[in-house]
């Protein structure tokens, strides 16, 4: 078995990885910072999934094989000049969303990380125990 | 010049969006911020009505002929850009979203604003109209995290520890529930390579004639998950409610209202992506029902008024969700409607909180009192919300809940009618354990306080809370001129 065909299963384990890994942490570590991490570990392997799924050539708009046929449409019209590229490139489309999902998960990690100092700095400890001991009571 | 060129549905998104960048960058300039505050909200206010129903390509790119052959996606015409669909009930929605988010700046325009305070509401508009109208599926996550940043630095905005601990939480709920979200839409993508939730439909309804594959039922339960966080249904309701406890009332009432087009929102991109799903409907009425029973029960037993108000505002997000899980086109045109009914008339009461909180300072139920001759027509005006929530005639919730009732029973669910009539009861009585904690109990310390003048405060309240109350009984009135929309709505859905 190639590399190139293992690809793209160890991306999606890797990927399950991170997942499993960060809901671990959301639900069961102490620590405030452990689980904010945990949330973006999460984040990062869905981003993973999304981004593994442009090598999957069957969900291409336009198959390579074809398209080194010279299959084509008007708008894709300049793909049939490059039959190689065609057959090498990966669907586009997820890795625009990949980039967008990233700034997205950027924003709440911020805004998480700064409510983490607040309550850091209000009682003295990161521990959700500790943290979130009045709601319990 | 051509108006209908200039007032395009990608505005009622923009717009907002343009003028919450501009008050963040005042933050600090108190005069500039209200200045800019008060042009952006008469402009929100005007613009959904003065937009055209229709349906918008990003970019002018409009529908495209396929690749014949070239690939595995089987539809002769596809949409490349976002599409945004605006029609009558989504222009209602935003139309409703629009005012209660003036009431939330206008009530406190006396006070020293925040900048950014006001751009989170300006963002909390833009991500809510854009989840309402859009029909891309990945629009729709995008504005849906915007809504969840929006909503949690809202609540943050009240500065105490309680405010932040509550934030956070609602920030990790929601980003594991937008992570699943966003793994539903992977899926999606990588089975069907397309995004737009029309072209979805279709390419689905071909798909399911062979049988439902087990990558759609997979995508379906992720996207649910979603779903249950951003309408605060169970098990979600606590954080939902503790967030609009947390928050100040005017703004839990705009909360409050997000919640609830968003919930039917979603629901319709599920209903039309899923409903091959034989168990979606089971398990949305599932869920439902818990929400509505779980938060009327936890509303009775609640001592603080913004609490209470909150679990009741969760109970009518299950009643809602009951309509749309029953599945029949009646109840789902109910459900629709009640959610519209219900946004305006637990409006009403978030805003009589409002005043109350302003004088008390308290949430306390014990520490509040004898305010029912001290607040002008706030009480009234309450008493009268209190009965549109309940759905008493001649109110417009009375006209949505009869509505569920009836379609409940048609559709052979006669123990529902009887659940949702019992549960009516019941928030009607959390609501006047609340009234009368408010205004009907003997008077407390701060009935002696200077504070108790009328300000100009109370009259912007009281002046929003007497429009709510008209809208609620015009529609009462006359139901159908709502009801028509959203039945033209629930046809052109075409899976019902």
């Amino acid at each position: 078995m190639s590399l190139e065909t293992l690809f793209q299963p160890m991306c999606f384990f890797t990927a399950a990885g991170l997942v499993v890994v960060g809901l671990y942490a959301v639900i069961f570590m102490d620590n405030l910072l452990k689980k904010i991490i945990g949330v973006t570990l999460i984040s990062d392997g869905v981003n993973l999934v999304l981004i593994t799924g442009g090598f999957n050539k069957i969900v291409a708009i336009i198959s390579p094989e074809l398209a080194e046929k010279g299959v084509s449409s008007a708008i894709y019209e300049g793909l049939k000049e490059y039959p190689e590229f065609a057959a090498q490139a990966a669907y586009p489309l997820p890795s625009a969303l990949v980039l967008t999902s990233i700034v997205i998960s950027v924003s709440i990690f911020a805004i998480m990380l700064a409510i983490a100092i607040k309550l850091y700095n209000h009682y003295n400890s990161m521990s959700c125990s500790v943290i979130f001991k009045e709601v319990d009571q | 010049m051509n108006l209908d060129t200039i007032f395009v549905p990608a505005l009622l998104v923009a717009f907002p969006l343009i003028a919450a960048i501009c008050l963040n960058f005042l933050h600090g300039k108190d005069r500039a911020v209200k200045a800019v505050a008060i042009i952006s909200v008469l402009v929100v206010l005007v613009l959904p009505w003065i937009t055209n129903a229709a349906v918008y390509w990003f970019g002018g790119h409009p529908q495209v002929e396929n690749v014949t052959g070239g690939t595995n996606i089987v539809l002769s015409k596809l949409n490349l850009a976002i599409v945004y669909k605006y029609a009558a009930v989504q222009k209602l929605f935003i139309g409703i979203l629009a005012i209660l988010a003036t009431a939330a700046v206008l009530i406190h325009f006396t006070e020293r604003l925040s900048g950014v305070y006001i751009a989170m509401i300006m963002l909390g508009i833009a991500s809510t109209s854009a989840v309402i109208m859009a029909d891309d599926i990945f629009n729709i996550f995008v504005f849906l995290e915007i809504l969840t940043i929006s909503q949690a630095a809202l609540v943050i905005a009240i500065g105490n520890i309680q405010a932040y601990k509550t934030a956070v939480k609602y920030l990790i709920f929601g980003g594991i529930a937008g992570s699943s979200i966003l793994l539903g839409i992977a899926i999606l993508l990588n089975t069907y390579g397309m995004l737009n939730i029309s072209d979805l439909n279709k390419v689905i309804t071909l798909d399911i004639e062979a049988g439902i594959p087990h990558t759609l039922i997979v995508a379906c339960a992720l996207i649910f998950v979603g779903w249950l966080f951003e309408s605060g249904m169970v098990p979600f309701h606590i954080i939902k409610s503790d967030v609009y406890s947390k928050a100040r009332p005017s703004v839990a009432a705009f909360m409050q209202t997000q919640t609830k087009f968003v919930l039917v929102a979603l629901w319709v991109v599920i209903l039309r992506l899923f409903y091959g799903v034989s168990t979606l409907n089971a398990l949305i009425l599932g869920v439902a029902i818990l929400s509505m029973v779980f938060g009327v029960i936890m509303a009775l037993k609640q001592t603080e008024i913004t609490r209470l108000l909150a679990y009741v505002a969760v109970a009518q997000a299950g009643l809602v969700g009951i309509g749309l899980g029953i599945g029949t086109r009646t109840a789902v045109t109910a459900s629709i409607f009640h959610a519209v009914n219900d946004a305006l008339a637990m409006s009403i009461l978030f805003l009589s909180v409002s005043v109350v909180l302003h004088i008390t300072k308290t949430v306390d139920m014990h520490k509040m009192g004898g305010l029912l001759w001290r607040t002008g027509y706030v009480p009234l005006l309450c008493l009268l919300g209190i009965f549109a929530v309940s759905g008493m005639p001649p109110f417009n919730t009375y006209q949505s809940e009869y509505r569920i009732i009836i379609a409940a029973s048609t559709a052979g669910y006669p123990e529902l009618s009887v659940l949702i009539i019992l549960t009516s009861i019941a928030t009607l009585v959390a609501l006047i354990k609340g009234f009368y904690a408010m205004y009907l109990k003997e008077g407390q310390d701060y009935l002696t306080d200077k504070e108790l003048t009328p300000s100009r405060y109370h009259w912007r309240t009281e002046a929003f809370m007497a429009v709510l109350v008209g809208m609620c009984i015009a529609i009462g009135f006359t139901p159908q001129n709502v009801l028509m929309y959203i039945q033209d709505f629930v046809t052109m859905l075409g899976v019902i």
